[in-house]
């Protein structure tokens, strides 16, 4: 990791991730741990994009299925019981919604290319979603 | 193949006018070529099958060509000269063989307990607002398995039907309200419904994926058994 990537993913570490992760715990209602592999994350060239990438490919799509999950107390509880722990990293070369996410005993994995299909917030949202209700 | 395998171990021992009474009533479009002890075979779709005096039952055949286009042929033959009957591509074979008791039929995808839960208390509340009458979120102990999820999952709906169409009728409102306020569903092998102080038990093959799902006229008729 150069010293731009590393300037990055310090600007993110300090900025933007200590805010999502605490929206994130604040709609589950419990402390969910986080694993970032931040030197898969950091790929080169790429630096000056990722404030809006890690936002839009990692966390905004947690946060709109959590959301979908718990407008109930029926599911502020299921998803309290199930999930634990989220990491996230990029390590298979995976860059769609369907192969990016995975979920096992009570830890989701996030692996997805940082800088791949930035935009496509929707379709990763969606299939995070039903992956979590498929296991809550 | 190897789910379909172990479905078709489990299938009973049935005879060949019990098949084809079957074939006739529930799957008549399945193309079957008949081979006959005198050694000919016919293709074709199975038009009646019936029993005559002496308990000596018959069928018609209407004969298909070598492109599996129905012709303007019949044939009439004795049960007695049938030798072997193949089932050309059948709709769901262990469902036929079975008679009708395991089914591959109905597929079932992944489904969670959250999911089901919020079907529950769905079913509650749809009943409480089409039907005006309060039936509390359905007791059950849910199974672990994703796929046995699912069917409970389409279970609760196709149950919820049945009781909505039921209770449109004043009188059975009426006899519901007064003595039930409680659902419960208990996995059982055979379908069976049961008056238990304020509570209606619906047992049923809830978790067992390869039956057949549940009869609405059958849990219909139950149902108005103890109201």
């Amino acid at each position: 990791m150069g010293l731009l990537e590393r300037r990055a993913v310090k600007a993110f570490q300090d900025g933007s991730y200590p805010k999502l992760t605490n929206e994130i715990n604040t709609l589950a209602g419990y402390p969910i741990e986080f694993e970032v592999n931040w030197d898969t994350l950091a790929v080169e060239e790429y630096s000056h994009l990722y404030e809006e990438a890690f936002s839009k490919v990692y966390f905004t799509p947690l946060i709109n299925a959590i959301k979908e999950i718990t407008v109930d107390d029926m599911g502020k509880e299921a998803l309290k019981e199930s999930l634990k722990k989220v990491v996230i990293k990029n390590e298979g070369g995976f860059y769609s919604a369907p192969s990016a996410y995975s979920f096992d005993g009570g830890v989701l994995t996030i692996d997805h290319e940082p800088c791949s299909n930035i935009d496509y917030v929707n379709d990763r949202s969606e299939a995070l979603g039903k992956l979590l209700m498929k296991n809550l | 193949m190897s789910k379909l395998n172990n479905a078709l171990r489990s299938v009973p021992a049935i005879d060949k006018q019990e098949l084809l009474f079957y074939i006739a009533e529930h799957f008549p479009e399945t193309t079957l070529r008949i081979a006959t002890d005198s050694g000919h075979s016919y293709g074709g779709i199975l038009l009646t099958i019936g029993k005559v005096k002496k308990d000596d039952a018959f069928l018609v055949l209407q004969i298909i060509d070598e492109r599996h286009q129905l012709t303007d042929r019949f044939i009439h033959l004795s049960l007695h000269k049938v030798a072997s009957i193949e089932m050309i591509d059948p709709a769901d074979l262990v469902n036929i063989l079975s008679l009708g008791k395991i089914t591959t039929g109905e597929q079932y995808e992944i489904s969670g307990k959250l999911e089901v839960r919020r079907a529950f208390q769905s079913f509650s509340e749809t009943i409480f607002n089409t039907c005006a009458v309060p039936v509390e979120v359905p007791a059950m102990e849910l199974p672990e398995d994703g796929q046995q999820l699912n069917r409970v999952l389409k279970l609760t709906q196709k149950i919820q039907d049945v009781i909505i169409d039921l209770l449109k009728e004043e009188d059975a409102r009426t006899s519901w309200k007064a003595r039930y306020t409680k659902i419960v569903f208990i996995n059982n092998n055979t379908l069976d419904v049961k008056g238990m102080n304020d509570s209606i038990e619906i047992h049923f093959a809830f978790n067992n994926i390869t039956a057949p799902e549940i009869s609405a006229e059958a849990l219909n008729g139950m149902l108005m058994g103890i109201l």
